[in-house]
């Protein structure tokens, strides 16, 4: 029963991540995806392998927001210079095509979890979030309008590998795994308020 | 170890002239030439000791073993830089190019000395990053140069997520289908081939010099990274792995060979250059000798001659360059290609056919190239400056006649 919700908290992070937009949705996805996948690796890491996933995630939250109020750091802009906007059509919104893409990869995420051995989890559900939360930075980098989704896009890949990791084999795996997630927090912060390069719907 | 240091530190120096000295060209010259001196002293250390390459993948951090076909391709790259900076005119790398280029060429080297898939996907995701960085700022916000941004996040994604599933890493089984995806979806997001082989419409936005960071420091980084987890990988996963290379490889030197037959003088060469990384992927895929001398003839080919093969360039180091480019017996790029259809032959006469058009198409590029080399509008007389150059581009004429265990002691490799 617990296996379940804490999975199901897992994939409704993932979720968050997958439709979120702008540099505000940018910070609910990584404390989302923090707290969610936090909560899948507790299963078999405890209070520290939560902590690892949910302080990155919240630290990344709080630091998005933060820069969003120094207008005067502007890192986005120092990194990439100024990035005017091309219009694009398209024939569906972004949000609508993540979630057809979104609806696919659950599918995927469904029928692949069951071939994967966590080390010594064998339910599927916690291995499905960690595979959907991967689905997930897939389907932003492909779908990713400027940089901000492709940082949050490597931040999903990231994590749920991060995640599988935790979910296998806790044990003296938790310092690189934190030095994994930390590394790609730091692009998803720097370029949270990069603006778009593409617009269109 | 401190021959190691020592030249770490003087190469900082270095690094601090090249940066400090703006465009000038003396002390340009003067910073590079520094640069290769010390990376000699280092490499000559690496290259003295015996440093086997790890036999498989390790968990975590891993630890760092230099191999000294590492040090050779990476010393080599950077010598090419020099050579590139002394006979560059004012079109060529500037100073932020330069120090940008040489701190980058240490985390290529790095991720190529792991045997952690983490440390090589923070590395490679760097390398190719601080790149995207660079060519945004450069071009402005051009769409084609998203295609170098995904390239660098799919390539740390799939080391990533390989690292969780690889069976030597972790407890418990993937399928091998599944790890030999993602380690192929790593290499080819490096090397630039099929289906992220975006970058060569992003060279003419950018300018001919922007290309060194491409032939020069990626695509040896992406050769590398392919001969080494095919090598570190268990035969079940090996197997797919080098399959999907082979034909993707090929896919994409059948594609951009015939992009730069039919397309314009003007983008041709980088095409050119991603058609060769199509050959070298297929040719590291066929895992025997001959494939491997051939990725390293091909390289050796474009180090030499890609600098005088831009559209500004004057048309007598842009004649020497294509012919030694083009396929044309017994000059470098004929001898490289022979090679990799030499390598397909064990594998499969359709593979070596199709090698052999890619080859045809190649060379009708590169005649295309020669005939508008010797249009009037390109005529222009040669600098002072630009002997150096020619002289590298001569040099693809003379690769084809020098024993491929030359090319194999320049790169440090030792079959």
């Amino acid at each position: 029963m617990t296996t379940g919700l804490l999975a199901a908290a897992g994939f409704v992070g993932s979720a968050v991540a997958l439709l979120s937009v702008g540099p505000r949705g940018l910070a609910a996805s990584a404390l989302a995806m923090g707290l969610g996948l936090g909560g899948v690796v507790s299963l078999t890491g405890g209070v520290p392998s939560f902590a690892v996933l949910g302080g990155v995630g919240g630290m990344a939250c709080l630091l998005i927001l933060a820069l969003g109020r120094l207008p005067v750091i502007a890192s986005a802009r120092w990194l990439l210079g100024n990035t005017p906007v091309v219009g694009r059509e398209r024939v569906f919104d972004v949000r609508s095509l993540r979630l057809l893409a979104g609806v696919g990869g659950l599918l995927a995420a469904r029928l692949l979890s069951g071939h994967l051995a966590a080390g010594t989890v064998s339910t599927q559900g916690p291995a499905f979030a960690c595979l959907f939360a991967w689905e997930v930075g897939v389907i932003r980098v492909a779908t990713g309008r400027g940089p901000s989704d492709l940082a949050m896009g490597a931040f999903c890949l990231a994590m749920g590998t991060a995640s599988f990791v935790l979910l296998s084999s806790a044990r003296g795996t938790l310092p690189w795994v934190s030095l994994m997630v930390a590394m790609a927090a730091v692009p998803l912060v720097l370029l949270a308020r990069s603006a778009p390069w593409e617009t269109g719907s | 170890m401190i021959w190691a240091l020592g030249a770490a530190g003087l190469a900082l120096a270095a690094l601090a002239v090249l940066l400090l000295g703006g465009r000038s060209r003396l002390v340009q010259i003067a910073g590079a030439l520094v640069f290769v001196a010390l990376g000699g002293a280092l490499a000559s250390h690496l290259l003295l000791l015996e440093h086997p390459a790890p036999a498989r993948l390790a968990e975590g951090l891993g630890a760092l073993s230099p191999t000294r076909i590492m040090a050779g391709i990476m010393l080599g790259a950077v010598a090419m830089l020099a050579l590139e900076i002394s006979s560059a005119g004012e079109g060529g790398p500037s100073a932020a190019a330069e120090a940008l280029f040489l701190i980058l060429s240490v985390a290529a080297a790095s991720a190529l000395c792991t045997n952690s898939l983490v440390v090589a996907a923070g590395l490679v995701g760097l390398l190719m990053g601080a790149v995207w960085v660079r060519w945004q700022r450069v071009a402005g916000p051009q769409l084609s140069v998203r295609s170098v941004a995904r390239q660098a996040v799919v390539a740390t994604g799939c080391l990533l997520g390989a690292a969780a599933v690889v069976p030597s890493v972790r407890v418990g089984g993937a399928p091998p289908l599944l790890e030999a995806i993602l380690l192929t979806g790593a290499v080819t997001a490096v090397l630039g081939v099929f289906p992220f082989s975006g970058w060569p419409g992003v060279i003419g936005r950018l300018g001919h010099s922007e290309l060194a960071f491409w032939r020069l420091l990626l695509l040896p980084t992406g050769a590398l990274l392919e001969a080494r987890l095919v090598a570190m990988t268990t035969s079940a996963v090996a197997s797919p792995m080098r399959e999907l290379l082979i034909g993707l490889g090929l896919a994409t030197a059948l594609f951009w060979g015939m992009r730069a037959l039919l397309g314009p003088d003007q983008g041709r060469y980088p095409r050119t250059l991603a058609c060769d990384g199509g050959l070298i992927c297929a040719g590291i895929g066929f895992g025997t000798l001959e494939g491997l001398s051939a990725a390293m003839v091909l390289l050796v080919c474009h180090w030499l001659g890609g600098a005088v093969l831009g559209p500004d360039e004057t048309s007598r180091p842009r004649l020497v360059g294509w012919i030694g480019m083009s396929g044309v017996p017994p000059f470098g790029g004929f001898t490289g290609r022979l090679l990799v259809v030499l390598a397909a032959t064990a594998f499969s006469p359709v593979v070596s056919g199709i090698l052999l058009l890619a080859s045809g198409l190649q060379l009708g590029a590169s005649a295309a190239a020669m005939r508008s080399s010797l249009s009037p509008r390109t005529a222009g007389a040669l600098r002072w400056s630009q002997v150096v150059a020619v002289a590298l581009a001569a040099g693809t004429l003379v690769l084809g006649v020098v024993p491929v265990t030359a090319v194999h002691l320049l790169m440090g490799f030792r079959p």
